[in-house]
């Protein structure tokens, strides 16, 4: 009996959930502790902007968000209408990411089946294998944070 | 009818600052009150480089086309306006694509620029604050006036602990904001 609990106990910490989403029909993974909400696309301004990939911002209500162009980073189209917002718990304060209008769904992994990739790219950490499929995990707290 | 309309909360607002809220393509910005000189139809200026008004000259720019090289404004519509900017010691004229509010504030009101802005925008915007439901950019002055290849020699100017001191305001283009 104790041997088996201790073997639930192990398999429950070699999992890792994660928020599986698509942007422009391809699928990513985010560790869900860096996934603050998902919502309706909200109202946009642009911003002009040097910064990469940041170039607009949205409110709810008096919060104002920066948007993160993950579509446009990885030279995706998203072509859902109206597409969904994953608010994205960034480093530096809640960002909002444009996503496809399916709904992102919990997912949990087996962390042994996570491959991480070298360290030099801040933002897709490495790959886990959902549905017999490589998906690129996300580090969404590092959006635009370049390569080394 | 004025143009002016007051967003701050106290019947008598004292710390307020006027901004003028312009659209140029999708983008609604404003231009602090402090800093306009004068506004005139751009289609009047059209073909004229720089603009002379009671002998201070203004060199002229497309607003649009200073943030975004490969945006212009209108130039031939009946709505442009060009506004002259200065602040104190710099001036220049800007071509927009139409007003459309004069607005004061309150500091309050005005919300930072994102910390995950970190190129030349920062320089670019002084904050944000809403207006009839939107969100609208405002612009630095300085940083709208100073010619790109001059560097602030002050100190405190450079540091943003100070701003430049203005030689007017809009009261004196819109005499009717002062009641």
């Amino acid at each position: 009996m104790l041997q088996s609990q201790a073997s639930e106990k192990k398999t429950v910490f070699s999992k890792q959930w994660v928020t599986v989403f698509s942007v422009g029909g391809r699928r990513f993974a985010a560790g869900m502790e860096e996934v603050s909400g998902i919502v309706q696309w909200p109202s946009v301004v642009p911003v002009p902007s040097q910064t990469p990939f940041v170039n607009a911002v949205a409110w709810r209500g008096k919060e104002v968000l920066p948007i993160f162009d993950l579509a446009g980073q990885f030279q995706l189209t998203i072509e859902s209408d109206p597409p969904l917002c994953l608010l994205a718990k960034h480093e530096d304060g809640l960002m909002a990411v444009c996503i496809d209008s399916d709904m992102p769904i919990l997912q949990s992994v087996d962390r042994a089946s996570i491959q991480l990739s070298d360290g030099a790219d801040p933002v897709v950490v490495g790959t886990c294998t959902i549905d017999d499929q490589p998906i690129d995990l996300l580090c969404l707290t590092k959006l635009g944070k370049s390569p080394a | 009818m004025s143009l002016l309309v007051r967003k701050s909360r106290s019947a008598a607002p004292t710390n307020v600052n006027q901004q003028l809220i312009v659209e140029c393509g999708p983008m609604r910005m404003s231009i602090p009150g402090k800093g306009i000189r004068g506004l005139l139809k751009t289609i009047e200026t059209t073909f004229q480089d720089t603009i002379t008004l009671l002998g201070e000259t203004y060199e002229k720019s497309d607003l649009a086309n200073r943030l975004d090289p490969t945006k212009t404004v209108a130039p031939f519509s009946s709505q442009g306006r060009t506004i002259l900017c200065s602040n104190g010691v710099w001036r220049k004229a800007y071509a927009v694509d139409r007003i459309i509010s004069l607005v004061e504030i309150e500091p309050s009101d005005i919300v930072p620029l994102p910390p995950h802005f970190r190129g030349a925008e920062r320089e670019w915007f002084a904050g944000l604050f809403f207006f009839e439901d939107a969100l609208v950019l405002i612009i630095n002055l300085d940083w709208l006036v100073t010619p790109t290849d001059v560097v602030p020699w002050r100190s405190e100017v450079a540091a943003g602990q100070t701003s430049l001191k203005s030689e007017g305001g809009l009261m004196s283009v819109f005499p009717s904001s002062q009641t």
